[in-house]
């Protein structure tokens, strides 16, 4: 934990209030006990805003030596508040609470000489509903409840493409939700990596995924992060990462990975074949002419595998959702979310009428009845093969 | 004739043997000083070190900037400890970054917590598998036994990996078959039903299991153990086709592109494993063996220049003796014998002892090329500091080394010592009674060619061609040293003058007659003996046409001009004596032949001469 950083959140969290307007305020994405810090680019703040009279998030520019240096933190900080600033007022997206300010930060440098560090901000809409039970403690809710939700988060996905603004960090930590008209809405917060179809990449060259790894897709790790063309493309690869984890007890990349021991290889031959310096577009078709012959054997795991929940009844409705949203060339993933929608919908509609549910699963059973009788006579018919010769 | 021919420097790569795997569930060293290395070469070989990229390398290198990103991510994780510790799910997630963070003790710890939480199996499973992967393999055998067997496929197929690994393939196999039973689609237990079977030589079983286990999932290493199956039943094209889709699916499978490589190679149809090789090579290129496959494909198929390319890059990463050898007999089949001596040279360096079979190997290939660029005091010279070694003459047994002694042999008689080089022969026939066949034969050849010239030693001869005979069955099929040994025979015999045992042996080596020099040559002579003289002559001068060297082609003619001059004698006189001066001025090679020929000479009345 950097002084420069310890310093502004010991001022404002002992500050009685802020700009005239932000009281008790508390420091949210920072946990002294572990030292972990969420997020890259800033220091969030839980405050209540005595002019609105509700409570808000305030974001301030990490300003960590290290941050202060890296020119592109700095205008990914200045870029987060202009894509809020275009979808103001739209539905399902996250709502700016005021301009960008200036905080100054009094101190004492090293030598003891006075100094003061202008401390960049803005508040946002503070969304006190979290989601993360839904994954954390999956087990405590049903099945129907969490597609209702997936649906919602697909709707906050959507929101955000409509509006040409990508995610790229979208885990459940980063969705939130409220009630509006008894109904839930699921809003992505944190947009401190997306970008906007019409902004420039701010790095020539994205060497690390730019949101977490865990929800990246394969693209995402080889220099292609940045790219504008595909960037809602990683956003649906993590909303089939939150499909599985709604459903099963592994994350969805340990199962993939676990299922493709040889990913490395084929992400290590990607990186290579995408030479120094060339630009996004030759990438691209890189990629689009060598990703069918290296990602062949990438499997998508099974969603009713070993530790999964899902209704059996509905598995093969929501399996292939899994794989078109997950697979590993992004030319091949899903784009159309309406009709990920329509799936989820089917799969609410069985499992809420137990007839059509009860066809889906017999359907299945069957199915499996007739492969395994296959097999059987297969081994019958081997052994009397064998003791004929 | 102890100077038949002799082999040659081709097909001898030595290729580090690749081992088949079974996927279950996947000097006195002689100072040579009158050979330098190629220093030049070398540098240029030194420089491609450093250009090679090894997909393996950076596939490690991203598994662990990863693997510090999930450490961070299981950090960020803990956070949430107040709000979840008591759930399941979230110990599972715990678990699974600490397993992407390389933690395997606090992966366990999550485990155990989810186990103890929730009861649920997949927990056990979980830390079974933890347990085998940190060897912990007791208590791992015990949770998997205490899970219910008559249920569960993953426990029982557990416990069958854990009885492979102290070798216990029966005991594997009734854990295997009771999960087939619980569940006879499961690609787990199916490919594992098929490998085991495929290790206990029923290749049947192995296919039958392999096929239902591709009803439900295709991989890579599936394809390749089908392949394996395959390859064992003799069912090549079969092999070749699950190779090709197991390369497809996963083109880094270096099982398989090895195994299809190696396969191409014995099937000679090496042109169908380039494409996988040099696909593989492109990203893996710190992997000695497969550049060496590269190149004898590339060799086997004729893109020799391409070969060396890929020889010289296998050489930048692994400087054995081995690959020097290679690229010294790439050389040598590009023509470029002074450069490929030099490379055998160097690779005899190279070599770890004088005993060691690399070290034997390229100097055998030395000797060879020493023999086909007439370098016979070299030969000789280097044949003695090899064979000093060889004092059990052990590389007289051995299928490929014994050529030492052949070579060596020839050295003698070709570096004028006829006599000498008889006597080792004999010496070698008589003292090494088991010697292996191909140096047996050509040895035999060599004195039934020889004594043959020689009417006293006839009945020597034709024990020795009757011996020989009856090894050419030991022989390979391709063994050059089957038709040389009855060609000599059939020499022999037309000597003798027992034209039909000379003609049905002809008749039986008919395919290299306008092939080879000496097999047109005898013909040429039965030709002539029966009196067909203009057709013995063109077969004799198609004979010479076809000879590697002016030796063999002086050799012949030689023989030629004796015959012919004997022939005419009735007919034409005079021609006679032209050719039978010729035998003797001309041609004077083989010292019975010019001794023939003078008498014959001396007996033509004067009349004759011009």
């Amino acid at each position: 934990m950097s002084d420069n950083r310890l310093l502004l959140i010991q001022t404002l969290e002992a500050l009685p209030r802020l700009d005239g307007r932000y009281e008790n305020i508390k420091c949210v994405n920072y946990d002294p006990v572990l030292g972990a810090k969420r997020g890259c680019f800033s220091i969030v703040f839980r405050a209540h805003d005595v002019l609105e009279n509700k409570d808000v998030a305030l974001k301030f520019f990490d300003i960590d030596p290290a941050n202060l240096v890296r020119i592109y933190r700095r205008q990914a900080f200045e870029r987060e508040h202009a894509i809020l600033t275009d979808l103001q007022s739209k539905e399902r997206c996250l709502q700016l609470a005021s301009g960008r300010s200036v905080f100054s930060l009094s101190g004492v440098g090293p030598s003891g000489v006075g100094l003061t560090i202008p401390c960049e901000y803005f508040a946002v809409e503070w969304i006190e509903k979290e989601i993360d039970e839904y994954f954390e403690r999956q087990q405590d809710f049903d099945a129907v409840d969490k597609l209702y939700l997936f649906n919602e988060i697909v709707l906050a996905v959507q929101a955000l493409h409509r509006h040409n603004v990508f995610h790229r960090d979208l885990k459940p930590d980063n969705l939130r939700s409220y009630t509006k008209d008894s109904k839930r809405v699921v809003v992505a917060i944190d947009l401190g990596t997306a970008a906007l179809f019409s902004s420039a990449p701010l790095q020539p060259d994205y060497v690390e995924t730019a949101g977490a790894p865990a929800y990246s897709p394969l693209e995402a790790f080889c220099h292609l992060a940045g790219a504008r063309e595909i960037g809602p493309l990683s956003d649906n690869y993590a909303l089939g990462c939150m499909l599985f984890e709604l459903f099963n007890l592994d994350l969805f990349t340990r199962a993939y990975l676990n299922k493709n021991t040889h990913y490395h290889f084929v992400l290590a031959a990607m990186e290579h074949l995408f030479r120094a310096g060339a630009s996004t577009g030759e990438k691209i078709r890189i990629w689009g002419q060598n990703i069918g012959t290296y990602s062949n054997g990438l499997t998508c795991p099974p969603i009713d595998g070993p530790g999964s929940t899902v209704p059996k009844g509905i598995s093969s409705l929501l399996h292939p959702v899994l794989v078109g949203l997950t697979a590993p060339d992004f030319g091949k993933r899903t784009k159309d979310l309406d009709r990920v929608r329509r799936t989820i919908w089917s799969a609410i509609r069985s499992l809420e009428n137990e007839h059509d549910y009860k066809r889906r699963l017999e359907q299945m059973r069957e199915r499996r009845r007739r492969r395994e009788e296959r097999a059987r006579l297969r081994d019958l018919r081997l052994q009397k093969l064998l003791r004929r010769a | 004739m102890l100077i038949n021919r002799v082999p040659a420097t081709n097909r001898l790569l030595s290729i580090t043997p690749h081992r088949l795997q079974i996927v279950l569930a996947e000097d006195g060293r002689a100072s040579l000083t009158l050979l330098l290395p190629p220093l030049e070469e070398l540098a240029e070989i030194r420089n491609l070190s450093s250009k090679n990229v090894s997909l393996q390398e950076s596939a490690t290198e991203t598994s662990t900037r990863l693997s510090e990103n999930f450490s961070e991510e299981l950090k960020k994780l803990l956070e949430k400890r107040d709000r979840f510790q008591k759930s399941a799910t979230y110990l599972a997630h715990l678990a699974n970054f600490a397993e992407l963070a390389r933690d395997p003790e606090q992966e366990h710890a999550f485990l155990a917590e989810g186990e103890k939480i929730s009861g649920d199996v997949f927990f056990t499973h979980r830390r079974g598998t933890n347990l085998v992967a940190r060897g912990v393999t007791k208590e791992a055998e015990r949770l998997f036994r205490d899970l219910d067997l008559e249920k569960d496929v993953g426990a029982n197929l557990r416990l069958a990996y854990l009885y492979v690994r102290r070798e216990d393939l029966e005991g594997a196999d009734e854990f295997v078959l009771k999960a087939i039973k619980i569940d006879p689609v499961d690609f787990g237990a199916r490919m594992f039903k098929g490998a085991l079977s495929l290790a206990r030589g029923d290749s049947r079983q192995a296919i039958h299991n392999f096929r239902i286990a591709l009803e439900e999932r295709e991989t890579s290493s599936l394809f390749t153990n089908l392949a394996i199956a395959h390859i064992r039943l003799g069912q090549t094209d079969k092999a070749f086709a699950a190779l090709k889709r197991a390369i497809r699916i996963e083109p880094f499978n270096q099982n398989a592109v090895a195994v299809l490589a190696d396969l191409a190679f014995v099937e000679k149809r090496n042109k169908e494993a380039v494409a996988s090789l040099g696909k593989f090579l492109e990203f893996e290129q710190k992997n000695p063996s497969m550049w060496a496959r590269l190149a004898r494909a590339l060799i086997e198929s004729g893109n020799k220049q391409q070969a060396l390319d890929a020889l010289k890059r296998q050489a930048s990463i692994e400087e054995s003796s081995s690959v020097f050898n290679n690229i010294g007999v790439t050389y040598s089949q590009l023509g470029h014998k002074q450069r490929a001596a030099e490379y055998f040279s160097y690779a005899m360096r190279k070599a770890e002892s004088d005993t060691e079979y690399s070290y034997r190997l390229a100097a055998r290939n030395l000797l060879s090329t020493f023999a086909e660029t007439e370098r016979f005091i070299d030969l000789v010279t280097v044949g003695k500091v090899v064979l000093k070694t060889d004092t059990d003459f052990g590389l007289a047994h051995h299928r490929i080394l014994s050529d030492i002694y052949t070579l060596f042999i020839y050295g003698i008689a070709r570096a004028g010592k006829e006599q000498e080089a008889e006597r080792f022969a004999k010496q070698l026939l008589l003292e090494v009674p088991d010697a292996h066949p191909s140096l047996r034969a050509w040895l035999m050849s060599g004195l039934v060619g020889a004594l043959s010239l020689k009417r006293e030693r006839w009945a020597e001869a034709e024990l020795l061609a009757e011996d020989g005979l009856r090894l050419v069955s030991e022989l390979d099929a391709d063994d050059f040293r089957r038709d040389m040994l009855k060609s000599n025979a059939a020499f022999l015999y037309l000597e003798m003058g027992k034209s039909q045992e000379a003609a049905r042996l002809l008749s039986e080596i008919s395919k290299w007659i306008h092939k080879e020099p000496y097999p047109t040559a005898t013909l040429g002579l039965l030709q002539v003996r029966k009196g067909r003289i203009e057709k013995g002559e063109a077969l004799y001068r198609e004979a010479m046409r076809l000879t590697r060297s002016t030796y063999d082609k002086d050799r012949i003619a030689q023989k030629m001009h004796l015959e012919l001059g004997k022939k005419l004698i009735e007919v034409n006189k005079r021609l006679a004596r032209r050719h039978l001066v010729k035998a003797v001025r001309d041609f004077p090679i083989t010292d019975a032949i010019t001794e023939e020929a003078k008498s014959v000479l001396a007996a033509l009345p004067s009349d004759t001469l011009q």
